[in-house]
């Protein structure tokens, strides 16, 4: 396949190339702005793609989806606003890097992780194809309900000495998940008599939400002893820091590869994208770097392993490809999109039309590549955003935020909601609860629940210990939970100041 | 100078003269149509609904496009809902699917179906049920056979798949247990693992994986004929019940608000079935989505529906159940 991909390369004229520099800058811009997302611009840009080519439309889309997550990077570490879902996990340590006055070492990090992620994500692309079949039917039920619950218990366990804080923010969190219809019993839960909380609370909106709005708030409320404090002292970022940024990735590298390609195996189970990545790999990463662990303070190694699994592109494409079943929401946009200009998505795609494939190889090759040299080049002008009065910085982010939650779906009550959980996050900071296991458990707690319905009714209690891949994360979380309760019973000799206290 | 000027002139003239000759704008419509899609982008409703959005403004008078307004949510009952309460103009509709007979009948709904003007039917989509290779099924007759629980995958209890398998579990006396799953595509993979038994799903989506492929084995199809690429695969009217096979089919309706002057909806019915008969468009649905086209005008696509909800009806408690209502 490496060989015949270069074939695309007779196929693609010289306007294809300004089509998918086109795409890159819609998704740039999109994928910063809160709220909306490289799917909003995909659904719009499809009737336009109407009288093309097939392959230009896949360049031009593909184009948009893999520039998106690298602006959306932006928006996290300037403005702690997801820019996309999945770029959730960047702000927790991307935000308190950019008020250390470090914001040029974060976006440095972030868009050479992000690119890297997604080379890496192509790579198990191309490697995978072949083995794919087997790779996407061996997530069944129990795996997806233990991968859910591993991602939480890394969570929980952040929270060395504040343990029931941590448990009552999950607890919280997946209270709200059972807001909605619930396909299981076919009741519906909590929804206040309306229908618009049917399908249960919406993540775009409640992320930008508890984190841009509740941020603003913070900002513009004013600083009473909050974790992240501004370095005032440190004034434009320098190309140095943004390159120090860039060696950062190269001196984890380990780390680098450990998120990308858990962010790219994620990415193989349908229905689960770079949302539950990123968060994934970043609760894996604060488990296995122990040494002065910060996470939530302004450790750059959250920040890689956020990025470098959310961009795992080629992930998400193995089942799309495979199957015909999409890997993630944008993924279901270009499967639409196939659909439209006369392509069968499915198991033949890749025997009949393999031009179509490398396509959407190049283009998020080229996407991604520019979306971290914009990053990159623009990353001392961009770092003087924090750098404005705190006042003005939070009501523009509480403005965008609302905003940007009702541009998800053009809906009012989406703006409620941001509002609402803007609300929320204030006071789960105020009061030193934990922001991150509440966004967890939101995300992780639905696939935790329907997975773990499913289980029973399909296998019995049995199929959580008698398949391999469970039965090993039931096993390692045990143990992990063991281990944190005994050394907080015992506590081992001093620990350094880097103790994760309360989470911003 | 002055000759360009009465160069302009003349073409000006000309031009409105040739204008005055085609006659006046007609009156309606004069401004875009909003649809309104009760899914998410992207999708198999969307899809459609896109392409037909396309094509209808061939046909529409003044050739006013056709916006997309997607308002997912609610298991697609929000955008029905806001279509109901939405100004009779003329200038709006909306899909509705008919599963949605399924929270009807529960009485969950904040509208009154029978109330809806119908302008038509995007298209048709037979159903086919299949087994997974793991289950050991290869025919109806051994699912009768069938010492214990037959597990199938259905999406929620307002799509044709899960009605469909109700009325399969009632009428063909099936042990069937559903299992109910987010979506279609989760409930298919689930099949092809062998976590589930059976799987039913549009031939669009099914023919990937019997025809195409062989990951699953087809039982039955719900069309009314034999598919020519699946000729041993029988109809639901040949295995003996052909009720169970008007379930299985996802009518895709297109809406209009209670209320929606006569005139108006002549208008919008007329051009959308110059749609239906555009062969480009009949070519695309056929091949490409693997549907069927339905000519059902307005109040026959009313009917359509009724019916389905009063074959429903006897099975109202078990409906009721589907959606935790006592």
């Amino acid at each position: 396949m490496l060989v015949d991909i270069l074939s695309i390369f007779d196929a693609i004229q010289a306007m294809d190339y300004l089509i998918i520099a086109l795409g890159i800058v819609i998704g740039y811009i999109v994928g910063f702005l809160p709220g909306l997302g490289a799917s909003q611009a995909m659904a719009l840009l499809i009737p336009l793609t109407y009288g093309m080519e097939p392959l230009r439309a896949i360049l031009l889309l593909m184009a948009v989806a893999g520039a998106a997550p690298c602006g959306g990077s932006v928006a996290s570490i300037l403005i702690n606003t997801p820019g996309e879902s999945t770029n959730v996990a960047t702000c927790w340590d991307g935000y308190p890097l950019a008020r250390q006055g470090k914001a040029g070492l974060a976006l440095g990090a972030a868009s050479t992780a992000s690119l890297g992620g997604a080379l890496v994500g192509l790579f198990v692309l191309m490697v995978l194809l072949p083995l794919g079949r087997m790779l996407v039917l061996s997530f069944s039920y129990p795996e997806l309900f233990t991968i859910a619950l591993g991602g939480l218990v890394c969570i929980i366990l952040i929270e060395e000495d504040q343990l029931w804080k941590g448990f009552i923010s999950l607890a919280l969190g997946m209270v709200m998940v059972s807001i909605g219809y619930d396909p299981v019993t076919g009741s519906i839960r909590h929804t206040f008599g309306t229908m618009y909380l049917w399908e249960g609370i919406k993540l775009v909106p409640a992320l930008v939400g508890i984190f841009a709005i509740s941020e603003g708030l913070k900002l513009v409320i004013g600083d009473k002893g909050q974790a992240v404090v501004k370095d005032q002292s440190v004034s434009k970022a320098r190309y140095s820091d943004v390159f120090q940024g860039v060696m950062a990735v190269f001196k984890h590298r380990w780390l680098f590869f450990q998120s990308s390609v858990l962010g790219a195996v994620i990415g193989v189970a349908p229905g689960v994208g770079g949302s539950v990545g990123n968060l994934l790999s970043y609760g894996v990463a604060t488990q296995t770097c122990k040494d002065n662990p910060h996470f939530g303070k302004g450790d750059i190694r959250g920040v890689i392993a956020s990025e470098s699994a959310n961009n795992s592109k080629g992930g998400d494409l193995v089942p799309t490809v495979i199957f015909g079943i999409p890997g993630s929401v944008t993924c279901a946009l270009l499967l639409g999109a196939l659909l439209l200009h006369g392509i069968q998505p499915g198991p033949r795609l890749i025997l009949e039309k393999p031009l179509i494939i490398y396509g959407l190889i190049v283009a998020i090759f080229f996407s991604s590549i520019a979306a971290s040299t914009i990053t990159i080049l623009a990353a001392p002008y961009l770092s003087s955003i924090p750098d404005i009065p705190d006042n003005l910085l939070g009501i523009s982010v509480i403005i965008l935020g609302v905003l940007g939650g009702y541009a998800t779906e053009l809906d009012f009550n989406d703006a409620i909601v941001a509002i609402v959980f803007g609300l929320l996050g204030y006071f789960i900071t105020e009061f030193h609860f934990s922001k991150v296991a509440v966004v967890m458990a939101l995300v992780l707690g639905k696939i935790m629940q329907v997975n773990y319905f499913l289980t029973m009714d399909t296998m019995g209690p049995k199929g959580f210990f008698t398949r391999p891949i469970p039965l090993i994360i039931i096993a390692l979380s045990v143990f992990l939970v063991m281990k944190a309760a005994y050394q907080a019973k015992y506590p081992p000799e001093e620990k350094p100041s880097g103790l994760p206290g309360s989470m911003a | 100078m002055g000759l360009v000027v009465v160069m302009v002139a003349l073409l000006l003239g000309f031009h409105t003269q040739q204008a005055g000759a085609a006659g006046q704008k007609a009156a309606f419509p004069i401004k875009p149509i909003t649809m309104i899609v009760f899914v998410p982008p992207g999708g198999g409703w969307d899809t459609i609904c896109r392409l037909a959005a396309e094509y209808w403004r061939k046909y529409l008078p003044n050739k006013v496009s056709v916006v997309i307004k997607n308002v997912p949510g609610g298991e697609q009952l929000i955008g029905p809902t806001m279509l109901y309460n939405s100004p009779p103009d003329g200038y709006t509709v909306g899909t509705f699917s008919s599963g949605a007979a399924g929270p009807i009948i529960a009485g969950v709904v904040r509208f009154d179906a029978k109330r809806y003007e119908w302008v038509g039917m995007f298209s048709e989509d037979y159903y086919i049920t299949s087994a997974s290779p793991k289950s050991g099924f290869k025919k109806f007759s051994d699912l009768q056979k069938a010492k214990k629980e037959i597990l199938i995958a259905t999406p929620g209890f307002a799509t044709a798949d899960a009605l469909g398998a109700l009325l399969a579990k009632e009428k063909m006396k099936l042990n069937l247990k559903m299992i109910p799953h987010e979506g279609s595509s989760g409930g298919t993979l689930a099949a092809i693992r062998g976590d589930v038994d059976l799987v039913s799903s549009p031939i669009s989506s099914m023919k990937k994986y019997v025809i195409d492929g062989h990951d699953l084995v087809p039982l039955w199809t719900s069309a009314p004929e034999r598919l020519k690429r699946l000729p041993n695969v029988p109809t639901l009217k040949e295995l003996g019940y052909p009720e169970v096979g008007k379930m299985f089919v996802l009518h895709r309706f297109l809406a209009a608000p209670p209320g929606t002057p006569r005139d108006k909806m002549e208008i919008l019915q007329k051009s959308f079935r110059a749609v239906l008969q555009d062969p480009e468009y009949q070519a695309k649905v056929r091949d490409t989505l693997d549907a069927e086209i339905n000519l059902a005008n307005g109040p026959e696509a009313g009917r359509l529906l009724e019916n389905l909800i009063n074959l429903l009806q006897p099975y109202e408690k078990i409906v009721k159940a589907g959606w935790g209502k006592k």
